[in-house]
């Protein structure tokens, strides 16, 4: 299982931190705290996947970066409004999930990705979503980026 | 050269981000049109002259490919050039858009892959 997890979290990490940094123009770098995040949360989104194997991407944005998030993603000055921060956040989560799949799965697998959905906090998503096979966690910009791979066999 | 582009994409943010990045391309924009599915895209596409659709995949009530079918099956919408801009990573799924003459762009995008893209698929070589 420590392999497992292994195996999936490298290429977690850096499709999370390539997409905060080419969608959002946010910098991460691995967490130097464990654990996910329990205080100043902004978000909690879930994005479902189905395919050769079906299971979840969980993304939370705490420290209060989510605003920053919304406002370079639209190029704006101040917060945007909270349904596009909502939007932005689960956005994210979709270019995350869509670039981590074929790095674990192969180039020529095939995935139907869901729609984003919001969680009020981490330990319902997961109990909803089932067990989590891989973690990462990123320190980005003052504020910090909990990421979780749900993964199921295909039925 | 000036293009009349129709965004079709369910996230009203990631609208914004691709029509700031078709703006920083550089590329003539004279009429930028939004839908947020592809029922949306259509009723545009039916209201108005359209030269270039940036289309989304994963999208509610009618999706990207969908939208795709509709277009190529409307002979008076077949000055419209598809380019599909989605998440989407699975060469062979990319390959079967290719292959009914879509281009494609993943996201995140940058404004030169945008506007290489967009050119490359309008046969315009860069100035």
């Amino acid at each position: 299982m420590p392999d497992l997890m292994e195996s999936l979290a490298t290429p977690l990490a850096a499709a999370a931190a390539e997409t905060l940094e080419q969608l959002a123009y946010l910098f991460a770098e691995p967490a130097a705290a464990d654990g996910v995040a329990t205080e100043d949360v902004d978000g909690i989104v879930a994005l479902a996947f189905h395919g050769p194997a079906h299971g979840a991407l969980i993304l939370q944005l705490s420290g209060g970066i989510l605003p920053a998030l919304a406002s370079n993603m639209l190029g704006l000055d101040g917060a945007p409004s909270l349904p596009d921060q909502r939007d932005a956040l689960g956005e994210v989560a979709n270019v995350i999930c869509g670039n981590v799949l074929p790095r674990i799965a192969g180039a020529t697998a095939v995935f139907a990705l869901g729609v984003p959905t919001p969680y009020p906090s981490w330990p319902v998503a997961t109990e909803a979503l089932g067990g989590v096979a891989a973690e990462v966690h990123l320190d980005v910009e003052g504020g910090r980026a909990d990421i979780a791979l749900v993964v199921h066999p295909a039925a | 050269m000036s293009l009349k582009v129709l965004v079709v994409d369910d996230s009203a943010v990631m609208r914004s981000m691709l029509i700031r990045t078709l703006r920083l391309s550089g590329l003539p924009l004279t009429n930028v049109y939004q839908a947020g599915n592809g029922a949306e895209a259509l009723a545009t596409l039916s209201a108005h002259e359209v030269d270039l659709a940036l289309v989304d995949i994963n999208m509610p009530i009618m999706n990207g490919e969908q939208l795709i079918e509709q277009v190529r099956a409307n002979p008076r919408l077949a000055g419209v050039t598809l380019v599909v801009v989605s998440t989407e990573g699975s060469e062979t799924r990319i390959e079967a858009l290719r292959a009914r003459g879509v281009s494609f762009v993943h996201k995140p995008f940058t404004p030169e892959q945008v506007r290489a893209t967009v050119l490359k698929v309008l046969g315009v070589a860069d100035a």
